[in-house]
């Protein structure tokens, strides 16, 4: 059989590793609570996220927001780069699978040589590798009650695509299907005479390329614990880069195909429709959710106490991409210049969110909006609800317009 | 109703899994047990048939305030929703009830409560209720998104989709004191939750914003005085004695020892 061209020595992959380059163990031991060493050493997770806010700052509440209860990311508090499980959403379309884990295994088929079934320990037996990464549902921040379902992880697991290769990819491929435990029965052309009901399993697909250029991983760890089973347990696909939907979770068969995959979460749902103008025309394009977008978020406002009327105000947040490098964060007040915040130099890794804070200045007493925008290293700046980016795109997954936030301050 | 709402309704259905993990911890029986003295002496068991009309004479009052004491080396994040004055930590929305588990139930209300719980701003407002058995709860919509309302518990569970500025209304009959409270969500907002507790006798309350709470006509005797904050995660309990014709003051000190899971 011949090798497909992408599992060919010549094809360079991004590094799924551990260590990024601007997260180095010199940083690592410099910061002296890094996820590592805390993973390691079972310790609570560290709160060397934020600079730390000085003595007499206090949180400013925004406007008629939803508390943020358990297993949601609480922005006003972020203080660990590396989120805590107790922080970390999860959303299924087809339920919490019911299996018996010593029965779990994972199956390569299609179009592969040496179709492959392995069981959790034979995965664990194959290379380990750690993968950082930020992780964001697409539909998240499409509205005031759902803008928490993000978060920030190592992954412990085995890489995919060498798997991929010792499994000897069939020159034919063109697309790897991810099938999770999850089923449900799906009905086509409902009310119609071909209606058509099926029980299916939860999955979602990417061409060859993309699996064997990615740091693909099949995780079983997150942040140095065995996985919870509602994020996935015992194995999670982790797409470095691409939205959580991509993540499939309870990971039981890999299917190497020869043409698109459009099962409902490829094909119909997690498909954002958006107008593009051609000219004088808006071409309405559909298009599956795959890769994150350049987003920015304003975590926390914090005050200071009144000095002449007026009150020092501070801002922290949040940026994060597809892994292309951002280049800055600009925030404004009430509509003001936009001024440019400070990144944090650490921790950093490729796919990983990134913290920033910026002095406000003062304000007078009263309500203010307070707005960040994020460029990446291509000239991409985050887009507000009103451009066409956002305006012309009618579906709310991939949510990344800038996100006025409104507070109020008393003297 | 918008455009993206009604796609977000139709296109995508968020099973909300995360309400089973607090409410598996809620779902533990209570550990703690109704003691009385003198058991077994029915001259001085506390009479539970609490709905007459003209209360004993013998009957006391109990009332107290629940604070919570912050510990910086283990800080408890949700404090910022339910502590206004951190140097009092005066405890509010939690449920505060007697134990009476071991007593006949009192009879229904003669006239049942309508209580309203709001859907606003992406929240349940309140978020933590107690009523009655027999009471009834009517829950609107004022955002100008699609909400949802649903619950698999008390034995009578409803699914509702509700647009703005319409309403739900259910009676609760089953009592399920403060361990097997109805948890309510919204199937399209994964975050949004409530909690209302049912009970088969009238003394339980959901404490103030100064950490509050007050019960009267109490049948003199000892019981155990039993509190939860579903949303925060904290329960506890302590024993206490309400004395015939008396007003009993309780102040009950929660740490976070208190939270569910700390220990």
């Amino acid at each position: 059989m011949k090798k497909h061209p992408l599992t060919s020595p010549s094809v360079t992959r991004e590094e799924s590793t551990v260590t990024p380059r601007r997260f180095s163990r010199r940083d690592i031991l410099k910061v002296g609570l890094s996820g590592a060493a805390v993973c390691a050493a079972g310790w609570p997770f560290p709160a060397f996220a934020f600079q730390p806010e000085a003595p007499d700052e206090e949180l400013v509440s925004f406007l008629d927001m939803p508390r943020t209860g358990a297993n949601r990311l609480g922005w006003e508090t972020l203080d660990a780069w590396l989120t805590p499980q107790d922080q970390v959403f999860n959303v299924q379309h087809y339920g919490i699978p019911e299996f018996d884990a010593k029965d779990f295994k994972l199956e390569i088929t299609g179009l592969v040589a040496k179709p492959m079934p392995l069981t959790m320990d034979a995965l664990k037996a194959m290379p380990r590798k750690d993968q950082l990464m930020t992780l964001e549902c697409s539909g998240n921040g499409n509205s005031k009650g759902f803008m928490n379902a993000v978060y920030n992880s190592r992954w412990t697991g085995t890489p995919l695509a060498p798997l991929l290769e010792k499994c000897g990819l069939d020159p034919k491929a063109k697309e790897i299907v991810f099938l999770g435990m999850d089923r449900k029965a799906e009905t086509l052309r409902p009310g119609t005479p071909r209606e058509l009901t099926v029980e299916v399993p939860f999955g979602r697909s990417m061409s060859v390329e993309d699996a064997m250029n990615l740091p693909l991983l099949l995780a079983y760890e997150r942040n140095g614990e065995p996985l919870e089973k509602r994020i996935g347990a015992p194995l999670r696909l982790i797409v470095p880069g691409w939205y959580g939907v991509t993540n499939v979770k309870w990971l039981t068969r890999i299917d190497v195909r020869d043409r698109r995959y459009m099962g409902r979460y490829m094909g119909r749902d997690y498909v954002t429709v958006r107008g593009e103008r051609r000219g004088n025309e808006i071409v309405f394009l559909e298009t599956s959710v795959a890769r994150m977008n350049l987003k920015s978020i304003v975590a926390r406002v914090t005050r200071r106490p009144t000095r002449n009327g007026l009150i020092p105000l501070k801002a922290y947040g949040v940026v994060w991409s597809d892994g292309t490098e951002v280049k800055k964060v600009e925030v404004n007040v009430d509509g003001g210049a936009w001024r440019e915040a400070v990144l944090d130099a650490e921790p950093r890794a490729k796919f990983c969110w990134i913290l920033f804070s910026i002095d406000l200045g003062t304000v007078k007493p009263g309500k203010h909006v307070i707005v960040s925008r994020a460029t990446d290293a291509n000239g991409r700046v985050q887009p507000a609800a009103e451009d066409d980016e956002i305006a012309l795109k009618k579906t709310y997954w991939e949510a990344y317009e800038r996100w006025p936030r409104e507070i109020q301050v008393e003297a | 109703m918008t455009r993206r709402s009604l796609l977000l309704a139709a296109w995508i259905s968020i099973v909300i899994a995360d309400p089973a993990e607090p409410v598996a911890a809620l779902r533990r029986p209570a550990a703690t047990v109704f003691t009385n003295p003198t058991a077994g002496d029915k001259a001085e068991r506390p009479e539970i048939n609490s709905r007459r009309s003209e209360p004993p004479q013998d009957r006391g009052i109990l009332e107290g305030t629940v604070r919570y004491q912050a510990d910086p080396q283990r800080p408890w994040k949700l404090s910022r929703y339910y502590v206004q004055n951190s140097k009092k930590g005066w405890l509010a929305e939690a449920v505060v009830a007697l134990d009476c588990s071991s007593r006949a139930p009192s009879a229904p209300p003669e006239t049942p409560k309508s209580r309203t719980m709001d859907q606003l701003n992406f929240q349940f407002v309140p978020e933590t209720m107690a009523i009655h058995s027999g009471d009834s709860v009517r829950i609107t919509n004022s955002d100008e998104t699609l909400h949802n309302m649903m619950t698999s518990d008390g034995g009578k569970p409803f699914n509702v989709n509700v647009v703005k500025g319409k309403d739900f209304t259910h009676t609760f009959d089953r009592a399920g004191g403060l361990t097997n409270p109805i948890r309510l969500g919204c199937v399209f907002h994964g975050g949004m939750r409530a909690w209302i507790y049912v009970f088969d006798h009238p003394w339980f309350a959901v404490t103030e914003r100064d950490g509050r709470f007050r019960f009267e006509n109490v049948p003199p005797g000892a019981y155990t005085l039993g509190g939860i904050h579903p949303a925060g995660k904290l329960r506890w309990s302590r024993q206490i004695q309400v004395k015939p014709n008396e007003k009993t003051t309780v102040e009950i000190q929660l740490s976070p020892d208190d939270l569910i899971g700390s220990k």
